[in-house]
C-alpha cells in the first residue's frame, strides 16, 4: 500500500478515530459484568445500533479495498457481490431474525453453537459448529488483521509488523475490555463514518473520471466486456457469487449473532429497511473507485497499479482533498476493525464457551475472565496467520464467507424453520461443508482441480451442504418427526 | 402442552417448500456442471424467493405475501432478461443513466428486490410476521429463561 505518512491531516483523522475506539473501550468496560454482556451485549441493542452493526459487519474491509480492487481487475463481475448483500439482509431478517431472538428469549443462548444445541440436542452439533466457526474466523480474521496492518503501515509510514502492532493494540484493548458491547458501539461509529465517506467520495469519483458516462465510454473502448453486466469473470461465476452472497448472508455468524443482542424484538420491524438503505449508500464507492481507476489508467492519466488492492488508497491520495482522504481512511480502518472485533468475539466464544460445553457439558468457570484471555489468543493467532498469507485480500474474504455459508445456512437458517430437520442432517451438513470447502480450495490453490466453468467453490459447497442437510433429515424422519421441546417448538411456530 | 410434546407427527408445514428448495438446489448443481448459465440464473433466483417464502411461512403466504413473492420472482426474471437481451443485441455503446443499457438493468434494476422486500417486512410485521398478541403469549409462556442471562 502506498505510504501516506506525509499527510498530517490523514494521520490526525486516523489518530482521532483510534482514540475514539479507545474511549469506547473504556466506556464499555464499565458495562461489561458477565459473559452475556461480553458475548451478546446483555441483549441491550436498539434498532439503529443493530442495523449499523449488521451492515458494517457485512461490508468490512473487503468492501473498501477488496471490492474496488476486484472491479479494477475484472470489471462489473464483482458488482454481483455487492448487489447480492442487500437481498442477503432480507433473507437473514425474514427467515432468521425472529427465530433467533425468540430462542434467546426462551433459553440462555449467547452463541450460534448454543442455538444449534437448543435446536438439535446432543454435543456433536455444538462441537462441529464451534469448529466451523473457529476455522472460518481464523481465515477471515487473518485478512482483516492484515488489512489493518497495511492501512496503518501506510498512514504512519512504518513497516507492516509495526502497523499490525499499532492496530492490534487498539483492537485488543477495546475487544478485551468491552467485549461485544465495545464492538457494536464502534460498529455504530464505523457505520456512520462509512456512510459519510462513501457519499462524499462518489462526488470525487465523478469529478476525476469526467462523469459516469465518460467513465463508461472509456471502459467500453478498452473492453466492452469489462463494463458489461457480467464483467470478465464469466457468467456462471458471477451468478454463483450472487447466490453465495445473498443466501450465504444468513450464515455469517458475525452478522446474525446480532439478532441475539436486540433488546426489544419489535425493533426487528424496520431494521432491515434501515440496513438495506445504508448499504445502498455504500455501493457507489465499491463500484466507482475500481471503475474510475481503470478508466484513468486506460486514458493514460494514471500509472497502472501494481496490485488491484491499491485502487482505493491511490485514488484517495491522488484525487481527493486530504481531509476527505483522512475521513475515508478512517472509514476504511473502521470497516476492517468493525468486522475484526466481531470475529474476535466469536472466536473467543468458541474457545471458552462452545468447545468446553461440548466436551465437559458446561462453559469454563470464570467465563468472563477466560473470554478476555481467549480474545487475546485469537487476535495473536490471527496476526501470525495473516503474516503467512500472500493471496489477494478479496479472494480470501470470499473463502471465509463460503465456509460460514455452507456450515450455517442449512443447520441454523433452514433448521430453525423446518421441524423435520434432524441432528444427523445437521452434523452431516456441517462436516461436509468444512471438508469440501477446504479440500476444493486446497486443490484449486495447487492447480490440481478447479470446478468447471468458474463455478464458485463456496456456492458449490453451499448447494451440496443444503442438499445433504435436507436429504439426511428427510431420510431420518421417514417414520415421523421427532418431538421438540415446547419452547423450541413455540419459537418455530410463531 | 406435554401431550403435544410427546406426539410424533408425520408432516411439517414447510415440507413442500423445503422439497422445492432441495430440487432447485440439485437442478442448479447439474446446470452449473454443463454451463447452462441462463437456467442456472433463473434457478438461483427461484431458490432465493423460495427461501423468503420459507421465512414468511405457509399460513402467511396467502393473499398479499403470495402475490408479492410472485412479483419478486417476475422482477428478477425481467431484470435478468433485460440484461441478457441488451447485452446480446446492442451494437455500439448506448448509455442509460451513465451506464451501458445491460449494466444499467443490473445496477439500477436489481435494487427493487431487496428494497421492496425490506419495505414489505416492515409493513406486514404486526399483522403477519410477529403479531403483538402472539409475542405476548410467547413471552408469557417461555420468556423467562433467556432473561436470566
Amino acid at each position: 500500500m502506498t505510504t501516506v505518512s506525509h499527510s498530517p491531516v490523514i494521520v490526525t483523522c486516523i489518530v482521532v478515530y483510534l482514540a475514539a475506539c479507545f474511549f469506547i473501550g473504556i466506556w464499555a468496560l464499565r458495562r461489561t459484568h458477565s459473559a452475556a454482556d461480553f458475548f451478546v451485549a446483555g441483549k441491550s441493542l436498539g434498532l439503529i445500533v443493530l442495523a449499523a452493526a449488521f451492515f458494517s459487519n457485512i461490508m468490512s474491509g473487503f468492501g473498501f479495498v477488496g471490492g474496488p480492487g476486484l472491479v479494477y481487475e475484472s470489471g462489473m463481475s464483482s458488482v454481483w457481490i455487492v448487489v447480492a448483500a442487500p437481498i442477503g439482509f432480507c433473507v437473514s431478517w425474514v427467515i432468521l431474525a425472529k427465530r433467533m431472538r425468540l430462542l434467546a428469549e426462551a433459553r440462555e443462548i449467547l452463541t450460534l453453537p448454543d442455538a444449534v444445541e437448543a435446536r438439535y440436542g446432543g454435543s456433536w452439533p455444538r462441537f462441529l459448529m464451534a469448529v466451523a466457526i473457529l476455522l472460518g474466523v481464523m481465515g477471515y480474521l487473518g485478512t482483516q488483521v492484515m488489512a489493518v496492518g497495511l492501512v496503518l503501515g501506510a498512514v504512519f509510514g512504518v513497516d507492516l509488523a509495526t502497523g499490525l502492532l499499532i492496530g492490534l493494540s487498539v483492537l485488543a484493548f477495546y475487544s478485551v475490555a468491552g467485549g461485544i458491547i465495545a464492538g457494536v458501539y464502534t460498529d455504530l461509529l464505523q457505520g456512520l463514518l462509512m456512510i459519510v465517506s462513501a457519499a462524499l467520495v462518489f462526488f470525487f469519483i465523478l469529478k476525476a473520471g469526467g462523469g459516469m458516462s465518460e467513465i463508461s465510454a472509456n471502459l467500453w473502448r478498452m473492453d466492452p466486456d469489462f463494463i458489461g453486466p457480467w464483467g470478465t469473470r464469466g457468467r456462471l461465476t458471477v451468478l454463483s457469487w450472487y447466490l453465495l452472497f445473498a443466501l450465504g448472508a444468513a450464515g455469517q455468524p458475525h452478522a446474525i449473532t446480532k439478532f441475539l443482542m436486540l433488546k426489544n424484538i419489535r425493533d426487528l420491524r424496520w431494521g432491515v429497511l434501515l440496513a438495506v438503505s445504508c448499504y445502498m449508500i455504500l455501493t457507489p464507492l465499491w463500484i466507482g473507485i475500481g471503475s474510475v481507476m481503470r478508466s484513468l489508467v486506460f486514458s493514460g492519466t494514471q500509472q497502472p497499479l501494481s496490485s488491484p488492492d491499491q485502487a482505493t488508497p491511490i485514488f484517495l491520495l491522488t484525487y481527493t482533498p486530504p481531509l476527505l482522504a483522512g475521513i475515508v481512511f478512517a472509514g476504511l480502518l473502521a470497516a476492517i476493525m468493525s468486522t475484526a472485533d466481531s470475529f474476535i468475539n466469536l472466536g473467543a466464544a468458541a474457545l471458552v464457551r462452545d468447545i468446553p460445553t461440548a466436551w465437559i457439558g458446561r462453559p469454563l468457570r470464570h467465563e468472563l475472565a477466560w473470554s478476555r484471555v481467549a480474545t487475546l489468543v485469537v487476535l495473536g493467532a490471527s496476526a501470525l496467520f495473516a503474516l503467512y498469507m500472500e493471496n489477494l485480500l478479496a479472494l480470501l474474504g470470499t473463502f471465509g464467507w463460503g465456509t460460514f455459508a455452507a456450515a450455517i445456512v442449512p443447520s441454523i437458517a433452514i433448521g430453525l424453520n423446518w421441524k423435520r430437520a434432524t441432528r444427523a442432517g445437521c452434523v452431516a451438513s456441517i462436516l461436509i461443508s468444512i471438508v469440501l470447502n477446504f479440500a476444493l480450495e486446497l486443490l484449486a490453490r495447487h492447480e490440481i482441480f478447479h470446478l468447471p466453468y468458474g463455478m464458485n467453490v463456496g456456492c458449490f459447497t453451499l448447494l451440496v451442504s443444503l442438499g445433504i442437510f435436507i436429504g439426511v433429515s428427510w431420510m431420518t424422519t421417514r417414520d415421523g418427526i421427532l418431538p421438540l421441546p415446547p419452547d423450541i417448538e413455540a419459537a418455530m411456530d410463531l | 402442552m406435554q401431550a403435544a410434546y410427546s406426539k410424533i407427527i408425520m408432516k411439517d408445514k414447510h415440507d413442500r417448500v423445503i422439497l422445492q428448495i432441495f430440487t432447485l438446489g440439485l437442478i442448479a448443481l447439474v446446470l452449473a456442471l454443463f454451463n447452462f448459465w441462463v437456467p442456472f440464473g433463473l434457478t438461483v433466483f427461484g431458490i432465493l424467493v423460495l427461501t423468503l417464502a420459507l421465512g414468511f411461512g405457509p399460513p402467511r403466504r396467502s393473499g398479499m405475501i403470495r402475490r408479492f413473492l410472485i412479483f419478486l420472482y417476475l422482477a428478477y426474471v425481467l431484470i435478468f432478461a433485460g440484461m441478457v437481451w441488451f447485452d446480446r443485441t446492442t451494437e455500439g455503446l448506448h448509455l442509460v443513466l451513465g451506464l451501458p443499457a445491460a449494466t444499467a438493468f443490473l445496477i439500477y434494476g436489481i435494487w427493487i428486490v431487496p428494497a421492496s422486500t425490506a419495505l414489505l417486512y416492515g409493513l406486514v410485521f404486526r399483522s403477519s410476521v410477529l403479531p403483538e398478541d402472539k409475542i405476548k403469549q410467547f413471552l408469557a409462556d417461555h420468556g423467562s429463561k433467556g432473561r436470566k442471562s
